[in-house]
C-alpha cells in the first residue's frame, strides 16, 4: 500500500516539474514585431488532435507572431489551465459513473451468489464459488480491457503531435542561428521520439495485459496467492524503474547536447557579427545590431512556439492523468464495497487492476514529461 | 410489519404441516413419513423457485442493460442446478443413502462445469489474448 502512495507521490511531483518549467518560461507579447510564421508551423498546428485544437485560444491558429505570443502569454495563466483541469474532470467523471455502476453491480452479485452458494452442501457450495469467480473476474477483466482504448489514442496523439513539432523546431533554431543545435537538438529529440514509440507502443499495454493476467491467476488462488505477494506489483516495479532510467538518459543527452551544441553556435555568431562589424565599412555596425534585434525577435517566437508545445502536450496528458486516477479511484472504491460484502478475491483484483492504472498513469506522466522536458530545453535555449 | 406474499405463507404452513406429519407418522410408519419430508421438501422448493422468478427476470434486464447477459444467464442455470441438487442430496440423506446423496452432488458439480465450459473458455481466452 505504500508503494502505491510513492507512485502517487511521483506523479505529483512530476506534474509539479511540469508546471514550473511551463510557467518559468519566458513569454512577453509587448515588445515584439509582427512576422510572419514559418510554413512549418502551420503545419504543425494543423497536425492537432480536435480534442486539443478546441481548447487552444484563438491566436494560436493566426499567422501573426505577434497573435501567437499574445496566445502563449495566454496559455501561461494558472486560469487557462485549471479550466482545462476542470472541463477534463467534469467530463471524465460524467463518462467513468456507468463503469464504477458496473463494477459496483458486479461485485454486488458475486456477494449475493457467494452467500447463497454458502447455505448449498460444501460439494456443491465450492462448485457454485467457482463459477461465481469466473463470472466476476471474467467481467471486471473485461471492464479493464476496454478502458484502454483511450490510453493508445493519447501515445498515438503524443507521438503524432511531436513528430510534427520536429521540422518546426529544427527551422526556428536555424532562424535563431543555432545551425549545429538544430542538427544535433532535432536528431537527438527524434531519437527520443522513436525509442519512447517503441517502448510504449510495444511494451505498455502488453506489460498492463501481463500484469492483468498474473493477477487472474493470482485471485484465482494460483502463482503467488499463498505468499500474498503479487507478481504483477513486482513486474511493473521493475519496469517503471526502468523506463525512468531510459527516459531519463535521453533527456540529460538532449540538455547536454543543447547546452554545448548553443554555446558553440554562439561563439561562431560572435565571430561572424566581429568580423561584420569590424570589416564591412560603413554599414558593418548596423547589419550587426540588426542581427541582436532578430536574434532577440526570434528568441521570443521560439519562447511562444515551445509554450504552444508544451500546452498541446499537456492538454493531451491532463485528460489521460484524470481519467487513469478517475478509474483508479472506481477500482479502489469497487474493491472496498467488495471486501466490506465479503467478497475478498474480487476486491484482491479490484485493488490489483487499480495498481494497474496507477502505472499506467506513471508511464503517461513520465512520456509526457519527457517531451514537455525537451521543449522546455528548446524554449530556453537561447539564439547563438 | 411487513405484508408477507402468499407464496411465502404456503410455504410456512406445508413446512409446519409437513413437519408435524412427520412427527406423528414416524412412531407408527416411519417410510410414510420420509415420503411426507421428500414431498413436502420437493413442493416447498418449487414454491420458492416460482416465487423467485420476478427476481431473475430482473436481473437478466439488468444484464442486458450492463452487457453481461451471457454471464448472469450462466449463474442463474448454475445456480438453479445447485438448489435442485441440494435438495436432491438432502433427500436421499434423510432416505439414509448418503452414497447416492453424493452420487447425486457428483452429478449436479459436473451439470455445473459443463454450465461454466463457456465462461472457463471465455477466461482462457481473455487469458492468452491479453498475454499474446
Amino acid at each position: 500500500m505504500n508503494k502505491r502512495y510513492v507512485a502517487v507521490r511521483l506523479t505529483v511531483l512530476i506534474f509539479a516539474v511540469l508546471i514550473m518549467t511551463f510557467a518559468v518560461l519566458n513569454v512577453g507579447a509587448e515588445d515584439s514585431e509582427e512576422e510572419t510564421m514559418p510554413r512549418e508551423y502551420g503545419e504543425y498546428i494543423d497536425s492537432l488532435p480536435d480534442s486539443v485544437a478546441d481548447q487552444m485560444p484563438d491566436g494560436v491558429f493566426s499567422d501573426e507572431s505577434g497573435e501567437i505570443e499574445r496566445a502563449a502569454s495566454e496559455i501561461v495563466s494558472p486560469t487557462y489551465f485549471l479550466s482545462v483541469l476542470l472541463r477534463a474532470f467534469g467530463a471524465r467523471l460524467e463518462e467513468l459513473l456507468p463503469t464504477f455502476a458496473l463494477l459496483c453491480g458486479i461485485v454486488i452479485l458475486a456477494a449475493v451468489m457467494h452467500t447463497v452458494s454458502s447455505h448449498l452442501s460444501s460439494g456443491i457450495s465450492s462448485a457454485v464459488e467457482t463459477c461465481v469467480k469466473i463470472c466476476a473476474y471474467c467481467s471486471i477483466a473485461g471492464v479493464a480491457v476496454a478502458s484502454l482504448d483511450r490510453f493508445r489514442e493519447y501515445f498515438e496523439g503524443l507521438f503524432a503531435s511531436v513528430a510534427a513539432f520536429l521540422p518546426l523546431s529544427g527551422v526556428l533554431y536555424a532562424m535563431g542561428g543555432n545551425l549545429s543545435t538544430a542538427v544535433s537538438g532535432t536528431a537527438t529529440l527524434s531519437v527520443i521520439l522513436t525509442v519512447c514509440q517503441a517502448l510504449c507502443t510495444t511494451t505498455v499495454i502488453p506489460l498492463f495485459c501481463l500484469c492483468l493476467s498474473l493477477s487472474l491467476l493470482t485471485c484465482f488462488g494460483g502463482i503467488g496467492a499463498t505468499s500474498g505477494q503479487s507478481i504483477s506489483a513486482t513486474v511493473k516495479r521493475w519496469y517503471n524503474t526502468a523506463l525512468g532510467f531510459v527516459m531519463m538518459v535521453l533527456t540529460t543527452t538532449l540538455a547536454a547536447q543543447s547546452l554545448i551544441t548553443s554555446k558553440a553556435d554562439g561563439a561562431a555568431m560572435r565571430g561572424i557579427r566581429f568580423a561584420m562589424s569590424g570589416f564591412v565599412p560603413l554599414t558593418g555596425g548596423t547589419l550587426s545590431s540588426t542581427l541582436g534585434t532578430l536574434a532577440a525577435s526570434v528568441e521570443l517566437l521560439r519562447g511562444s512556439v515551445g509554450v504552444i508545445g508544451i500546452a498541446v502536450i499537456l492538454l493531451m496528458l491532463i485528460p489521460t492523468v484524470v481519467e487513469l486516477a478517475l478509474l483508479r479511484l472506481v477500482c479502489d472504491t469497487a474493491a472496498f464495497i467488495g471486501g466490506s460484502l465479503g467478497c475478498a478475491g474480487e476486491q484482491r483484483l479490484l485493488s490489483e487492476i487499480g495498481g494497474l492504472y496507477g502505472y499506467l498513469e506513471g508511464v503517461a506522466a513520465l512520456s509526457g514529461a519527457i517531451f514537455i522536458i525537451a521543449m522546455g530545453i528548446f524554449a530556453a535555449t537561447g539564439v547563438a | 410489519l411487513t405484508p408477507m406474499s402468499d407464496g411465502m405463507l404456503k410455504v410456512y404452513g406445508i413446512a409446519i404441516l409437513a413437519a408435524m406429519l412427520c412427527l406423528l407418522l414416524k412412531k407408527w410408519n416411519a417410510e410414510t413419513a420420509t415420503l411426507v419430508k421428500v414431498v413436502g421438501g420437493v413442493v416447498i422448493c418449487g414454491i420458492c423457485l416460482g416465487a423467485v422468478s420476478p427476481i431473475i427476470t430482473y436481473m437478466y434486464e439488468l444484464s442486458q442493460m450492463s452487457g453481461m447477459s451471457e454471464q448472469i444467464s450462466v449463474l442463474v442455470r448454475v445456480l438453479c442446478v445447485a438448489v435442485i441438487t441440494h435438495v436432491a442430496s438432502n433427500v436421499c440423506k434423510d432416505c439414509g443413502e448418503a452414497t447416492l446423496a453424493g452420487y447425486a452432488e457428483l452429478g449436479g458439480k459436473i451439470e455445473i462445469l459443463l454450465l461454466s465450459l463457456p465462461l472457463i473458455e471465455g477466461l482462457v481466452g481473455t487469458v492468452i489474448e491479453l498475454a499474446g
